[in-house]
């Protein structure tokens, strides 16, 4: 709650006075969220990731006047990311598939532990949008509601590409080894 | 033992370092501030608004709307006998449309931005 309001008191510095240090500090307190959500988009490209954060946050700055407070601001920055990687799956028709992965991809961010690759393997075999859920859930903790409202989606439709996703990981992790229990 | 919550649990606990990692910035925030393009300036837009009502006060007070009318009635006459209306005539139409064209330009500037 307390961070909500911070975000809050930036935000309205950024639109009322023009304050480019106030939506700095914006940046700085969101970027490793969104970045981490675009890393596992990506299956661990970081420059990929970052140009995709980077453009969240673009236009998070030019589209700041339209934020009602509906939602927090993690939640509304969350559902423009969700956007970007939309508009960036249909521009490059991403298919994350494992043959589209070699062992000379770039995943700037993690150390290269056998965990983190089967994770990054895991995930190819999902869709973006079951990757996209899997991962706000997984990895962010978001409850199912609010997944929804990120990604603008029915929550029937979230439970529908959760489950999916689920056990597409699981089947595969467990197939390579990793134990149920 | 149910199997959902099996499969729950399996992922919970593999996707636990991910869930607890945070990212350094690394000059991320940098990099972003540097590629924010310029918002228009509250006072631009004020500037703005000013000369708008000052341009439309100017026009009431030389009698704008009164050669508009003119311009009207000779563009009836043309179009009924089939004349080109005079020279002097199209001038504040020009005027008029240059004027909206500058407002509407504005207009989208703003909404785009």
């Amino acid at each position: 709650m307390l961070s909500d309001l911070n975000d809050t008191l930036l935000i309205a510095r950024v639109v009322a006075l023009g304050d480019k240090r106030a939506f700095d500090q914006l940046v700085r307190r969101h970027q490793s969220r969104v970045r981490r959500f675009f890393l596992a988009q990506t299956l661990g490209d970081g420059q990929l990731a970052d140009d995709l954060a980077q453009d969240t946050f673009v236009k998070a700055y030019m589209g700041l006047s339209h934020f009602r407070g509906l939602s927090s601001f993690a939640t509304w920055l969350m559902s423009i990311a969700c956007r970007v990687l939309y508009d960036h799956t249909r521009r490059t028709r991403f298919t994350a598939d494992i043959d589209s992965l070699s062992p000379g991809s770039e995943r700037s961010f993690t150390p290269d532990t056998a965990l983190r690759i089967d994770l990054y393997d895991a995930l190819a075999r999902l869709r973006p949008v079951e990757r996209a859920c899997i991962s706000l859930q997984l990895i962010d903790g978001l409850p199912i509601e609010r997944i929804a409202e990120v990604m603008s989606l029915p929550e029937g439709t979230v439970k529908s590409h959760l489950k999916r996703g689920k056990d597409k990981l699981s089947d595969y992790l467990v197939n390579n080894g990793y134990d149920k229990r | 033992m149910d199997m959902t919550s099996d499969k729950d649990q399996l992922l919970t606990n593999l996707f636990a370092e991910a869930s607890r990692t945070e990212l350094p910035d690394n000059g991320f925030s940098r990099r972003v501030m540097r590629s924010l393009p310029t918002r228009p300036e509250r006072l631009l837009r004020l500037w703005s608004m000013f000369c708008l009502v000052v341009g439309v006060v100017l026009l009431v007070a030389i009698g704008f709307w009164r050669h508009m009318m003119t311009f009207a009635v000779e563009l009836t006459r043309a179009f009924v006998n089939a004349q080109m209306p005079s020279a002097e005539m199209l001038v504040w139409p020009v005027l008029l449309a240059v004027a909206i064209g500058f407002v509407v330009n504005e207009m989208t500037m703003r909404m785009e931005s």
